[in-house]
């Protein structure tokens, strides 16, 4: 029990409860705010689930850091922490560049949806990683935060939960329940946010292209590369791409058409 | 006077007889220990070389698995008291628990993580007597990507005729943490999942090639 709180529970909390002090606060009226505490959330909240349920050392180990003590081997899997990091660490300066340029906002989104794609799928090397795999790698990533950017905060956020909640189910099924657990915190992260801003709705929170479009789309993209290069078991591959991709794209479409029918 | 030459011929073909059987002797005695040290090459048969492990599972029952189809080699003279020296692996495709899916996890990045890490393998750097045809044997074992230096108690169980010749069989015991091998899941997070203990015994057979007979 206190091993689900630490590694689920925890970090749904962390993620969640920062993006709700945006969202829930007297900050609510500034959408750079929410953009930037929401996207924050849910990297830190990935990034929590995996220091729980691997360790530090694992994350550290990636660093230029002096580990002293450590002979343990660096597994390429760990690397989902690293990605999460930069997420965290780039959020907030994408959120408040688009909120410093609001006229060139769609090329600094665009821009960065381009280059964290690309840019995971150079610096993460999953088992058997070719030029194919990597460029698909990028493209689902691309894909996923285009078809977020499209969508509202609480469809994007509904998508994202449940993306990484199919995720998780894979995870269990091809024998990786680390990664099943830390697609469970997201997706748990993801949810309470959604609810959150379902019951405080932000009049300024229009679009969530820019921090929370790149975070999500990368982090769903680096699980489904991660999941694929893993998998053992009867399950297609094609399956993590689907989830990763799929469902942000139906939720785009849903987004769109219920924006659309809906009388202004 | 007549002189006998008969006698002095059979004692100086007796004495070059003599000597001559000294030095085959001699010789004999020089090539004699380089050909017991010459050990026999002693190929596993994957068919009847496996290693069985066992782990607590949920501080209650012990699960025992295995790997089948080990391969190397062992060099032995089959002398009771040389040490054997061992080049083994194990790959780790091979882990068998009588249920697939439990194979599946076995493999995947929270155990064995067979896509970065495939095989186990183990190399003996040494070996002290412990009996007649036992041994503790020691050597380098890389599990999981870590290489540590383990100690395994090894006995030669028998040598056995076979259609293509000497078979000679080995058993081995080793118990391990596998936390001192980078593998933690189960451990603490999720408390108590599996137990950091595993006992290993490894059963090899092969057919011996070359060497010299003890």
């Amino acid at each position: 029990m206190s091993y689900l709180l630490s590694v689920v529970l925890l970090p749904i909390l962390v993620g969640s409860g920062v993006a709700s002090a945006a969202l829930l606060g007297s900050l609510r009226q500034r959408a750079a705010i929410i953009e930037c505490c929401v996207a924050y959330g849910l990297a830190i909240a990935f990034l929590i689930s995996f220091v729980r349920e691997v360790d530090l050392p694992a994350l550290l180990r990636q660093l230029p850091v002096e580990l002293k003590d450590d002979d343990a081997p660096f597994e390429r899997w760990h690397q989902l922490g690293l990605v999460a990091l930069l997420l965290a660490m780039v959020s907030p300066t994408l959120a408040l560049l688009t909120a410093a340029l609001p006229a060139q906002r769609k090329v600094i989104v665009i821009t960065a949806t381009l280059l964290a794609a690309c840019g995971v799928a150079a610096l993460v090397t999953f088992p058997g990683a070719s030029n194919g795999s990597r460029t698909l790698f990028a493209v689902v990533c691309a894909l996923s935060s285009g078809a977020i950017a499209m969508c509202g905060l609480r469809t994007a956020l509904g998508a994202l939960a449940v993306s990484c909640f199919g995720m998780a189910v894979c995870a269990v099924m091809t024998g990786f329940p680390s990664l099943a657990i830390m697609c469970v915190a997201v997706a748990g992260t993801a949810g309470s946010i959604a609810l959150v801003a379902c019951w405080r709705r932000s009049p300024r929170m229009h679009s969530v292209a820019g921090a929370i479009s790149v975070v999500s789309g990368t982090l769903v993209g680096t699980v489904a590369a991660c999941g694929e290069a893993y998998a053992s078991g009867n399950l297609p591959n094609w399956t993590w791409n689907a989830l990763a991709v799929g469902v942000p794209v139906a939720g785009a479409l849903l987004y769109r058409t219920t924006t659309s029918s809906t009388p202004s | 006077m007549t002189l006998n030459h008969a006698q002095p011929r059979i004692r100086f073909a007796t004495l070059t007889a003599a000597a001559l059987g000294m030095a085959t002797l001699s010789l004999g005695m020089a090539v004699a220990p380089s050909r017991t040290a010459d050990p026999a090459t002693i190929t596993l048969d994957p068919v009847h070389s496996v290693a069985l492990f066992r782990i607590q599972h949920l501080e209650a029952g012990l699960f025992w698995g295995r790997f089948n189809a080990l391969e190397g080699t062992v060099k032995w003279t089959m002398e009771p008291t040389a040490a054997p020296t061992f080049d083994i692996s194990a790959k780790i495709a091979n882990a068998d628990t009588g249920s697939e899916k439990l194979d599946g996890n076995l493999q995947g990045p929270n155990f064995f993580n067979a896509k970065e890490f495939p095989t186990i393998t183990f190399k003996s750097t040494g070996a002290t007597a412990a009996g007649d045809r036992h041994w503790m044997v020691k050597g380098d074992l890389t599990l999981h990507g870590v290489t540590k230096p383990v100690e395994v108690d090894c006995v030669a169980t028998g040598i056995g005729t076979g259609p293509a010749g000497t078979k000679v069989g080995f058993e081995c015991n080793l118990t391990l943490k596998r936390s001192d091998f980078g593998m933690k899941w189960g451990i603490e997070k999720p408390a108590k999942a599996l137990g950091d203990e595993v006992k290993l015994i490894i059963a090899l057979e092969g057919d011996a090639v070359g060497g010299t007979a003890p």
